[in-house]
């Protein structure tokens, strides 16, 4: 009866409301139809593809620009190699093992050869040693509106698996592998004054940004391979020569990548709409949201998972990881369009493949270690998955420039995934619990701010980080907490709501920073521009801390006072006797002041919370606008504590613990963890000390 | 022999009750003298914070990353140079306590005065000690070196192949057979100083080699009393753990027994060293193999203060 009544208010509720709707396709700028031999003993991909590319723009486009990105592999004077020196994903490049692509043609329909048009361009750093960004000059533009068709074949040597891509033994994951067109910026979009082509350079710290298409992509490989690769597989053909050809098809994607193993344990899973989610759970997401039933129904999705045989007792948390996944994104953020999604653990020494996002293709990370008690308690598998899946959502779906605002896949995924994370496993123990050792989404990203970090902002291109390592916390973590210090201000249903408007107005398109403000400002009803720049654009940090807190007996009081329009004279001994009394009765109050602080250079309003002996607690608000305040309190009783930001709504506090102060030492916590110190210690000079 | 050995051990830990507290004592005042800094330091940062009270219920990286920002993060080096002074305090205090622990386990039947005993044989042993120290040390770094190396190429050969299985093993195997190497460095310098402490033999590098010779020749009943001490303080572990997680963490009076349970468990760690060396001293004294011929000096000063 209850749950009938809900769904009742939720129907009525969700037809009440306005709502954008999912587009159903995206517009298609940029087709792909590739065939690609691997040649799995020189680890090289033999191909050929045509490109039909439309020009969006009202201007006649003079050229054309690719990316190559193998050739940031190529050799130690690329941009890549000299922004990472070697080393990414935690992987050092291994000597010898290049990676490049060779474009042997390029011809229009019409035959003309466009290899003695080609060129090598660097448009982010001057580095003319760089490969990875490539300019057709056409005899003719291509017309407003027009199209132009080009057959281009490429010789491409995988690095061993290094940055995201390559081989290792016989594991291959295959991204960034094809001749790829960056994209054509008209006026007006992403803020641009004037059309142009925004085809970046490969960074050690970018990942990609590319138009929508169709893309039907042949395979082949030797027939012990098992493939997996983005869409749907619609034919697989043997050869006869001891190769297999696996056809896969797939409208709507920004990107194609693919992998080959014979070791692969291939585990097929449905998910269901009407079986994995309740009416109920469609009904208060349905009034969360306010949008109909139909606009928050989930579609099936087919499940593949191709697992290391050695970590086959973690297939389950996997298919898991993935089902919730497919599930709360889609409640969340709309339903998941695309009718497969591949899963792929990366293979013995191939850790620089996982963790990373392809249309409906994702790659995995765990380790033998976790496949039984006590280590199955740290969650790694589940939240790579999670978060991985998340950028279906933020990135493949909402396609945003990587290069130049990451944070808008990045860090909205991570604050995407943390709401996924916290839902399936906790607050406390979110990323590990075991033996009493526990570390929760919260903590995790609240440990790596800090007050050193105000020298970079959120919104920046991602090679520009001083330091290089930066891009971690600015394209991460301190967009999942400023997301979340915004939800706990607005409140869960309106962020709800503006992350939902965001991904409709914006599915299949390519939006800016400024884009997801104006939704954040339409759909709280607020102008929250001033928060914005403040933590998006600019570079301060935030932190509030108590300065001083003291509490003392109101002091003695003489001289000429006003009593009813008369002067009445206390001399110091009448004043004196009269406290005394009061000290007596227990009735002299107590003067309390204390001191707030903002360290920090960001603003933002906050919560007081003042405790005094035997009363309620006092709240109040402060505007943060001058560096310091000062508050003054007369009270029966002293001051116990002050707390500011008390409910630890404002995550990105970079400091909690000097947010609160507390009149009466209290030793225990020091005490403990002193006394378990110096154990530890003693346990140390036992060990050598005799 | 194993058990006639440890059982020879354990009673003289009961014989000398004095010994045990004195090296428990030292342990503690050793460590606190690191400790003290990271008190004052862990008082000033949490005291008179209301936030730290999360660390009253379990370890918290949030917090005590925390604890080290802003200008609080100097101490961080304070608290390692502490620490790392104390640890090489220790060490140099080892050839002192070896030879007064092995004096007063030694004197036989007068058991009057045990920290004179104690004094007289730190001092009198200190040197030859610390050479023996020395030779242990080098030794522990050559062949731990050697060992290592060996592991690091063979480990790097197995990273290579398509086998995470493998990639853990060699990790293993690496880190048991450096373990038993450690074991085996610790068990020779024991055995070194106990021959030495018998026989006031001065030809100290021939009697490191000696030791060296002795515990591979005799594995079962050298490494039985390791194992059999290190098994009893692992238990006593499990019970130190199983009665802490019962303690309620917040009340002054389970901080207070968390401290107590600490120490005692300290004082049982310290006891079982102390017996495993009179258990080696009564294993050298029954097996009674002198591969060296250095005579028995009848001015023995461990058998005859």
């Amino acid at each position: 009866m209850r749950q009938t009544a809900l769904l009742a208010t939720s129907l009525l509720l969700a037809k009440l409301s306005y709502a954008d709707t999912l587009p159903e396709h995206a517009e298609r700028v940029a087709d792909y139809t590739i065939s690609v031999e691997l040649n799995s003993d020189t680890k090289q991909l033999i191909g050929s593809e045509r490109i039909v590319w439309r020009n969006p723009s009202n201007n006649a486009i003079p050229d054309l620009w690719f990316h190559l990105y193998l050739n940031a592999f190529k050799n130690t004077k690329s941009t890549f190699f000299r922004e990472s020196g070697g080393r990414s994903r935690s992987v050092q490049f291994k000597d010898g093992a290049w990676g490049w692509t060779n474009i042997r043609s390029m011809r229009m329909a019409d035959g003309t050869d466009l290899m003695p048009r080609l060129q090598f361009m660097c448009p982010d750093d001057g580095n003319a040693d760089d490969q990875t960004v490539a300019r057709a000059v056409l005899p003719k533009p291509v017309a407003p509106g027009g199209s132009i068709t080009l057959d281009i074949t490429f010789l491409a040597q995988l690095p061993q698996v290094f940055a995201r891509t390559g081989y290792r033994h016989d594991f291959f994951l295959v991204g960034q592998w094809f001749p790829k067109l960056g994209i054509y910026e008209p006026a007006g979009m992403r803020g641009r004054r004037e059309g142009g082509w925004n085809c970046h350079q490969f960074h050690a710290a970018t990942e990609f940004y590319a138009d929508y298409g169709h893309y039907l992509v042949n395979i082949t490989v030797p027939d012990r391979f098992i493939v997996g690769a983005t869409g749907q597989r619609v034919r697989r053909r043997e050869n006869g020569n001891g190769t297999i050809t696996h056809t896969f098809d797939q409208e709507d994607v920004h990107d194609f990548a693919w992998t080959a193993s014979p070791r692969f344990l291939e585990i097929r899973r449905t998910f269901r709409g009407d079986e994995q989610v309740t009416r109920e759970e469609y009904a208060q997401t349905a009034a969360v949201l306010g949008r109909t039933l139909d606009e928050v129904h989930l579609s099936d999705v087919d499940v593949t998972l191709l697992l290391q045989p050695e970590h086959s007792p973690q297939a389950e948390r996997h298919v898991n990881a993935a089902m919730a996944a497919i599930k709360y994104f889609g409640l969340w953020y709309g339903r998941y369009p695309y009718k497969t999604l591949t899963v792929v653990d990366p293979g013995p020494g191939a850790a620089g493949a996982g963790g990373m996002e392809y249309p409906t293709f994702i790659t995995a990370g765990t380790s033998s270690l976790l496949n039984h008690w006590p280590l199955d308690r740290i969650r790694m598998p589940e939240l790579v998955t999670i978060h991985e899946f998340g950028h279906q959502f933020w990135y493949a779906l909402v396609g945003n420039n990587e290069f130049e605002e990451a944070w808008l896949d990045e860090g909205i995924n991570s604050y995407s995934t943390g709401r996924v994370t916290r839902l399936l496993y906790g607050e406390t123990a979110t990323l590990i619990d075991f033996f009493g050792l526990r570390l929760g989404e919260v903590d995790s990203i609240r440990l790596q701010n800090g007050p050193e970090l105000r020298f970079n902002a959120v919104l920046q291109p991602a090679w520009e980080y001083i330091p290089r390592e930066a891009y971690g916390f600015y394209a991460y973590a301190k967009p999942e907490l400023l997301l979340f210090t915004l939800e706990n201000r607005i409140g869960i249903q309106t962020m709800a709501r503006i992350m939902r408007t965001f991904q409709e107005r914006w599915r299949f398109r390519h939006p800016c920073t400024d884009d997801f403000f104006s939704v954040a400002n339409e759909i709280s009803g607020r102008d929250l521009s001033g928060y914005f720049d403040q933590v998006v654009k600019g570079t301060g940090i935030l932190d509030y801390e108590v300065g001083e807190a003291a509490s003392d007996k109101v002091p003695v009081h003489f001289g000429v006072f006003e009593k009813e329009g008369k002067p009445v004279t206390i001399n110091r001994e009448s004043a004196l006797k009269d406290v005394r009394e009061a000290d007596k009765s227990g009735k002299r109050p107590f003067e309390t002041k204390v001191v707030i602080r903002r360290r920090g250079e960001v603003i933002l309003p906050v919560e007081l919370a003042f405790k005094f002996e035997g009363q309620a607690l006092e709240r109040a608000t402060w505007d943060g606008r001058d560096r310091t305040v000062e508050y003054r309190f007369t009270r029966p009783g002293r001051l116990e504590w002050v707390n500011v930001d008390p409910d630890r709504k404002v995550l990105l506090d970079v400091d909690w613990l000097n947010n609160a102060r507390r009149l009466k030492s209290d030793r225990r916590v020091s005490t403990r963890w002193g006394a378990t110190y110096l154990f530890w210690i003693q346990n140390l000079i036992a060990l050598i000390g005799l | 022999m194993l058990a006639a050995c440890i059982g020879e051990g354990i009673r003289s830990v009961r014989k000398n009750p004095a010994l045990t507290v004195f090296l428990w004592f030292w342990s503690l005042l050793l460590s606190s003298m690191a400790a003290f800094p990271a008190w004052i330091w862990l008082g000033q940062g949490f005291n008179l914070r209301p936030e730290s009270d999360r660390l009253l219920s379990g370890f918290n990286f949030a917090l005590f990353g925390e604890l080290a920002k802003y200008d609080r993060s100097p101490v961080r080096g304070i608290l390692f140079a502490s620490l790392f002074c104390v640890l090489v305090l220790a060490g140099l205090a080892n050839p002192l306590i070896s030879g007064g622990t092995l004096e007063v386990l030694g004197k036989g039947k007068d058991e009057s005065k045990p920290m004179k005993h104690f004094w007289y044989g730190a001092g009198l042993h200190f040197w030859r000690f610390l050479r023996l120290l020395l030779y242990a040390g080098v030794t522990a770094v050559i062949l731990l070196g050697v060992v290592g190396g060996a592991f690091s190429a063979l480990i790097s050969r197995l990273d290579d192949l398509p086998w995470e299985t493998g990639f853990f093993l060699g990790r293993l195997a690496s880190m048991s057979v450096l373990a038993f190497l450690s074991a085996w460095i610790l068990l020779a310098l024991d055995f070194a100083r106990v021959r030495t402490a018998v026989e006031e033999s001065s030809r100290t590098l021939r009697t490191w080699f000696w030791a060296l010779v002795f515990i591979w020749r005799r594995p079962f009943t050298t490494f039985g009393m390791m194992a059999s001490m290190a098994l009893l303080f692992v238990a006593a572990a499990g019970l130190y753990t199983a009665a802490c997680s019962r303690l309620n963490p917040a009340l002054w009076t389970a901080i207070a027994a968390g401290i107590a349970l600490q120490q005692l468990l300290m004082w049982y760690r310290t006891s079982l060293r102390v017996g495993l060396v009179a258990a080696e001293l009564a294993c050298y004294l029954k097996i009674g193999t002198l591969p060296i011929s250095v005579p028995l000096n009848s001015k023995n000063a461990v058998l005859n203060p």
